[in-house]
């Protein structure tokens, strides 16, 4: 079921991408100038807080099927945490592109990516709450190796927030 | 009935019914006008007959969303009705207002309803579908905080489920949005858009939750499908109407003096909505083929599977055509939104209350599980001349439309707008006699409830 | 959707991150050299690619699952980025 909510999800993300695509073929040297005033650097520390984020779910999941059940609370706290410094460095570039008087209303291309990382960035709070009640049940005892479904399904969509961003990365901030 | 309680919905899916035939003949009335332009003029003139109509339809789709919420929420919750007598008051509270409110309507000029009912202390009338004076807004109000404090406590001392917390959100999803009906700026462009957040958030967001909550309750009812299942449906099918719903108000936010983004923002989330609808069709198909009993309510069934397609080809697929903002740009306002308007509100909450009502009726009126098999062949000979009559109607207006938008908006020498209308009176006319063929379902219908008394309690 | 009764194997997870990792250091590389053209852009997607379908073969252990799902990931991120190649080849 998670799959068939994981797959529609893809498709609102997949659509979004190909409206940016052809809008900026539209408008190539705008999009080409206006990229220029993100910060290719917090978007790559951002892809690494994200991938790591994810590593630890993975690990996560691996401990809960050894039936490590402590190991795979604290994993799914370390991913929470990554998933932590992601928010922290992505409203830092909002601060910064609103000080610039950076809005929706500035050009397509910030239209663009006001929706997309901000309607991705809804996403990674969901995720985070998802792990964060996952995290609380495991801590409880609430999963073992013969029964942690609700583990898999936290992964699945912290997996699929994850490859939305690393799409969205270089479709963004570096493809020029 | 398995809880005495349950059975004030029997009153409220009544009155709805009732205003189900006054709305279909106020449609009626209307579309002859379109072809007959003084038909009933001046006693009904077409600005009132419209009012009518679609007010009409709201308020017995409300009764029917309370019908609905007072008879399943005390089953889900396995207890009775925090307060039985409170519903029944609110009942005829609603009802009277309701109707003091239509005759308001046929016997008062507007302008003179506004000012005998105050309006210009706070203004809050002349808005589409938001015609009704501000009292009558007061009274939706407290009928609303009444109805939800009542199934809020019922739920709230009883089993919780998926279904009944999908339903109270989206009942209280439906109060708080309707608040944005007293909000009323002078601004116009602000005027529109918080009237979207009643109107769109209304029938493509809570509504939506309402809809899928009765339309689970009914499928685990009818299927006898383990619950666990039809719950994991349920949340990802209200997801996918939250995140595709909420940002797509923006596909009315294209013309009015709102941000060029909502363009994009507005076609892109919009374009999507159409995927709850389609999961919803394969939901209920899904679980009534892995139903574990036959159910004797057939009728029941049917509805219930009608709903999700209907919904999906209404909703869904006439509301993507002219959902992207190029496309709206042409098609605005024209005839193609009448019959999207039409098999939309048919398709997913027409049904969808007429479902609930085939499953809940015979119990309520104590016939077991179903009505006799006679009776359900009436019903179902109302489902087929019902929807296959709003299938033409949606049809005919959408010729009409298409006509229309070539005629006045995409051609060369555009031409007035009164001129093409005559052009397009043949599928105005057309329209009409399929509206005559869905006034004869509804009287098949009404037949069907007084049919097979005799076999009660049996099945 | 994963065989529960199989320990997860970790090593290709841990070859994925790490692949993961250099492959974003690379693109970040890209970016701040300022680097464009059509090769640079068919590398971005083809890494693009190799990053998404690593991240649901390993991460989400579609590799374990019935091939019909995987296969749906698969056309999909080939859909989505060869859209995006054509757009680039539109806009020339």
């Amino acid at each position: 079921m998670i799959w068939i909510f994981i797959y529609a999800e893809l498709l609102v993300f997949g659509i979004l991408f190909l409206a940016y695509a052809f809008a900026r073929a539209r408008n190539v040297a705008l999009f080409n100038e206006s990229q220029l005033h993100l910060n290719r650097t917090a978007g790559a520390v951002n892809t690494l807080v994200l991938i790591t984020s994810s590593y630890f779910v993975v690990r996560a999941v691996a401990a809960i099927r050894a039936d490590r059940t402590r190991a795979c609370a604290r994993w799914l706290l370390a991913a929470v945490a990554m998933a932590g410094i992601f928010v922290v460095v992505k409203l830092g570039e909002y601060a910064a592109a609103s000080a610039h008087g950076i809005t929706m209303s500035t050009n397509t291309f910030f239209m663009f990516y006001w929706a997309m990382t901000f309607f991705h960035f809804m996403h990674v709070l969901l995720g985070m709450v998802i792990l964060l009640a996952v995290w609380w049940k495991a801590r409880h005892g609430a999963y073992s190796a013969a029964e942690h479904t609700g583990v898999e399904t936290g992964a699945s969509y912290w997996h699929m927030v994850d490859m939305v961003w690393i799409i969205l990365f270089p479709l963004v901030y570096v493809m020029h | 009935m398995q809880y005495s309680s349950q059975a004030v919905a029997k009153p409220y899916f009544i009155a709805a019914i009732g205003l189900f035939v006054g709305q279909i003949l106020f449609g009626l009335i209307m579309g002859l006008q379109y072809v007959w332009g003084d038909f009933l003029f001046p006693e009904i003139p077409f600005n009132v007959a419209r009012m009518v109509h679609t007010n009409l339809l709201i308020v017995w789709l409300l009764f029917g969303f309370m019908g609905a919420a007072y008879y399943l929420v005390p089953e889900e919750a396995e207890t009775e009705l925090a307060s039985p007598k409170l519903a029944l008051a609110l009942f005829w509270i609603f009802l009277v207002a309701g109707a003091l409110t239509i005759l308001g309507y046929l016997l008062v000029p507007y302008s003179g309803l506004a000012k005998l009912t105050g309006n210009d202390l706070f203004p809050t009338m002349g808005r589409e579908f938001l015609e009704q004076p501000t009292i009558t807004k007061i009274g939706i109000v407290i009928v609303a905080l009444g109805f939800l404090y009542n199934i809020t406590m019922t739920i709230l001392k009883g089993r919780k489920t998926v279904i009944s917390l999908v339903l109270l959100i989206g009942l209280w999803g439906l109060a708080v949005f309707f608040l944005f009906a007293f909000f009323n700026p002078a601004n116009l462009v602000l005027d529109k858009f918080y009237w979207w957040w009643v109107v769109h958030l209304w029938v493509e967001g809570v509504w939506e939750l309402i809809l899928g909550s009765i339309l689970a309750f009914v499928l685990i009812k009818t299927t006898g499908v383990d619950r666990e299942i039809i719950e994991k449906w349920l949340y990802v099918i209200i997801a996918m109407t939250l995140i595709t719903g909420i940002v797509g108000t923006g596909h009315h936010y294209y013309w009015i003096g709102t941000p060029e983004y909502w363009q994009w923002l507005g076609s892109i989330f919009s374009a999507l909505e159409p995927i709850p609808f389609f999961m919803m069709v394969i939901f209920a198909f899904n679980m009534v083929n892995q139903r574990r009993r036959e159910h004797p309510n057939k009728a029941a069934v049917l509805w219930a599977l009608g709903t999700p397609v209907m919904a999906f080809l209404g909703a869904g697929v006439w509301g993507f055509m002219h959902t992207l903002s190029p496309v709206n740009y042409y098609t605005h306002g024209t005839q193609i939104t009448a019959a999207h308007g039409h098999m939309a509100f048919y398709g997913a909450y027409v049904m969808v209350v007429l479902a609930i009502i085939s499953y809940a009726m015979p119990i309520l009126r104590g016939r077991a599980a179903a009505n006799s098999p006679r009776a359900q062949v009436w019903e179902m000979w109302s489902f087929w001349l019902m929807t296959i009559s709003i299938v033409f109607i949606t049809l005919f207006l959408t010729g009409a439309g298409i006509l229309q938008v070539w005629l006045q908006r995409v051609s060369e020498n555009p031409e007035p707008f009164m001129v093409v209308q005559e052009k397009i009176a043949l599928f105005y006319w057309m329209r009409e006699v399929a509206g005559v063929f869905f006034l004869v379902g509804l009287v098949v219908y009404l037949i069907s409830f007084f049919i097979g008394g005799e076999e009660e309690a049996t099945a | 959707m994963n065989d529960k009764s199989a320990m997860l194997n970790l090593r290709p997870c841990t070859i994925t991150w790490l692949v993961l990792v250099g492959l974003t250091l690379a693109v970040l590389a890209i970016g701040r050299l300022g680097l464009g053209g059509w090769g640079i852009v068919a590398l971005l997607l083809a890494s693009t690619f190799v990053k998404t379908w690593l991240v649901a073969e390993n991460f989400m252990g579609l590799r374990y699952s019935a091939l019909r799902w995987r296969i749906i990931i698969a056309v999909y991120l080939l859909v989505v980025l060869s859209g995006i190649a054509l757009a680039w080849w539109v806009a020339g």
